[in-house]
């Protein structure tokens, strides 16, 4: 998994949880760099998944309610790193389809060998768009965050019903996207 | 932990952190500039590569088109520009069927289709016209390019090699002529002798007859008188015994027989080397194949005369047949040349030099054919020799004796310019047969 996920991660808990709980994340999530994380490096992604259940146990919160809390601050992270990409497009509906082409070539151009998740679009009608996420990795609640956060940034009035797919373990789910009325 | 410390591990964090990027930074560096170094060796490679082909198809002898499936050319080479006369600017563009005459039909595409070759040494003949408007004869391999988009011509001017193929030709019939002259000498030669011998013959007797005229004269003479003095009879006696006039009647008969079939003799070479050679015919002509026959086994009798009889069984009723005379004789005179050295070697090899050989020659039609065979009882051609007889310069027999050219040029002659056929049945240490077809 990408580092950029990792740093992002431990800035997110210094900033709201101070450096005290960043060292008991770190202990907990067993680094092989002791937390010495680069954005432009690739760890182990079950370091990730430790480091958010030992948050969750210092926090009282649920685990999927952090990661998807994460997801918004990721996306706000890419929104001030990458401007452009935003910007090219006018809603959800016209932005989420292109994630594939616009982002996700462009990562593979930084990182040949990245590991991305795949996105499966459908849309029936104006009103309502489908993504399907499948990923090697549990984390349909980051992307779940991700969305949310995206309906945020242009506005739009979506609701948002996710159903797991099997094998329900969090690497696969369906998000329907639909216009309130 | 207080502040200091945990702010000190941060810090300890961050510099391992840094060191780590700029530790991948360098490799991604590494890797970039390898990279780099990877596309611009293949760049060069295809640089150097791309200036191989160039010189291959600016020096190639040949001319190399591509055509649109139209014929439209869509690029030439310098070759091209020399063989045609015409600037390469001109013939891009333009229709390959205003070089190529053949090509000038409404069928243009098709026939444009049918000029790929089958395979890539199939190289087909066709005529090119140059920008004097000279028409010449050419050799070309077309070959379909991929995706569809047309063809790759590989053109050659064959002019000056058609003028030496002609010339070799000539020179072949010039040498086999040649190779004849001795033979064909000593076949002249022996009926000049008797002709000669006779008539020296001849002219002794006339010489003893001289005597014998004068007193029949006198004789004459003294009659018409009334009288006839002994004198005179005893000297027209003596005369006619002196002259042997018993002998001279038997001899001077035969002498003047025999020197007829001499000179008979001289006159059917003569006649059978014009006839064999036929000099000054260079197109098809229809003639009696049997003659032809004839005439060939008369000019080589001196090649299988010490070795076999030849007997020829000729059919009375074959039409005349459409051929190069010239080139025709030849053919069959290598198969009955071949015939008697194979009788030749048989017979030194059994060490039986008794019984002459056997050459047979015969003709006849069958269906819209004529059927010439030539059969031997000479060594035969083993199994491994026989796929080689045809190629040319293929022989088994010593320097000076055999060229390896015979059953080539037969073959040319029947196949190729006659749309004839060649078979060959052969059996070891019994003899050959060749038998050649020809369309009437
Ligand atoms: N009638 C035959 N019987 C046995 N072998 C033959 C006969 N005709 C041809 N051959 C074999 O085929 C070979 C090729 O014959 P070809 O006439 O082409 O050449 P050549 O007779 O050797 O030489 P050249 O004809 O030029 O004087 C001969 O060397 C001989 O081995
Ligand atoms: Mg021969």
């Amino acid at each position: 998994m990408k580092g950029v996920v990792f740093t992002e991660f431990l800035d997110l808990v210094e900033n709201r949880f101070g450096l005290e709980t960043v060292e008991r994340v770190l202990d907990a999530g067993q680094t092989a760099t002791n937390g010495a994380y680069t954005a432009v490096g690739t760890y182990d992604h079950r370091e990730l998944l430790r480091m958010v259940v030992q948050l969750a146990t210092e926090t009282g919160l649920p685990v999927s309610a952090l990661v998807k809390a994460f997801g918004g601050h990721l996306f706000d992270v890419f929104r001030d790193g990458y401007p452009g990409v935003l910007e090219s497009s006018r809603s959800t509906f016209e932005f989420l389809p292109s994630v594939e082409q616009a982002i996700h070539v462009e990562m593979r151009k930084l990182y040949p060998d990245a590991e991305l998740p795949d996105f499966e679009y459908e849309r029936s009608g104006d009103d309502s768009l489908t993504v399907v996420y499948r990923s090697s990795r549990p984390f349909a609640d980051l992307a779940e965050g991700l969305i949310e956060a995206c309906i945020r940034h242009y506005g739009d009035d979506l609701q948002v019903a996710r159903e797991d797919l099997p094998p329900f373990d969090g690497t696969s789910a369906r998000f329907t996207l639909t216009r309130r009325r | 932990m207080d502040e200091i410390e945990l702010l000190q591990r941060k810090l300890d964090r961050e510099r391992r952190a840094r060191k780590e990027a700029e530790s991948l930074l360098e490799q991604k560096s590494r890797e970039l500039f390898q990279s780099n170094e990877q596309q611009s060796l293949l760049a060069d490679c295809l640089f150097e590569q791309a200036e191989r082909i160039q010189s291959i198809l600016d020096t190639a002898p040949e001319a190399i088109l591509t055509l649109g499936r139209d014929g439209t050319i869509a690029s030439v080479n310098p070759a091209a520009e020399r063989i045609f006369g015409r600037p390469i600017a001109a013939l891009v563009g333009s229709k390959v069927s205003d070089l190529i005459p053949e090509l000038q039909a409404p069928d243009e595409t098709q026939r444009l289709q049918a000029f790929v070759a089958k395979n890539h040494l199939d190289a087909r003949e066709s005529r090119a016209r140059h920008a004097d408007g000279t028409e010449f004869p050419i050799e070309l391999i077309a070959s379909e390019l991929a995706d569809d988009y047309g063809y790759t011509w590989m053109l050659r001017d064959v002019s000056r090699r058609r003028a030496l193929e002609a010339q070799l030709a000539h020179a072949l019939k010039m040498e086999s002529v040649g190779a004849l002259a001795a033979g064909i000498a000593h076949e002249i030669n022996t009926p000049i002798q008797y002709v000669g011998d006779n008539t020296r013959f001849l002219d002794d007797a006339f010489g003893d007859l001289d005597a014998l005229f004068e007193a029949i004269g006198k004789l004459l003479e003294e009659s018409s008188g009334g009288r006839v003095s002994d004198d005179t009879l005893a000297a027209v006696r003596s005369a006619a015994d002196a002259a042997d006039l018993d002998y001279l009647r038997d001899e001077v008969p035969q002498a003047i027989r025999q020197s007829l079939e001499g000179t008979e003799r001289v006159a059917k070479i003569v006649r059978a080397m014009k006839e064999f050679s036929h000099p000054g015919v260079e197109e098809k002509t229809a003639i009696d194949l049997n003659r032809a026959i004839e005439s060939t086994v008369t000019v080589s009798r001196n090649e299988w005369k010490y070795v076999a009889e030849v007997a020829t069984d000729l059919d009375p009723d074959l039409p005349l047949v459409r051929c190069l005379p010239g080139d025709l004789n030849q053919a069959v005179l290598n198969l009955v040349v071949n015939a008697a050295h194979a009788i030749e070697k048989r017979r030194e090899v059994e060490r039986n030099v008794d019984q002459l050989g056997h050459i047979a020659v015969s003709t006849r039609r069958v269906g819209d054919q004529v059927e010439l065979r030539v059969a031997d009882d000479g060594t035969g051609i083993p199994a491994d020799v026989l796929p080689r007889i045809f190629d040319p310069f293929f022989t088994t027999k010593p320097v000076g004796k055999g060229t390896g050219q015979g059953l080539a040029i037969t073959y040319s002659v029947v196949v190729e310019k006659h749309g004839g056929t060649i078979d060959v049945e052969t059996e070891s240490g019994r003899g050959t047969t060749f038998i050649l077809r020809l369309p009437l």
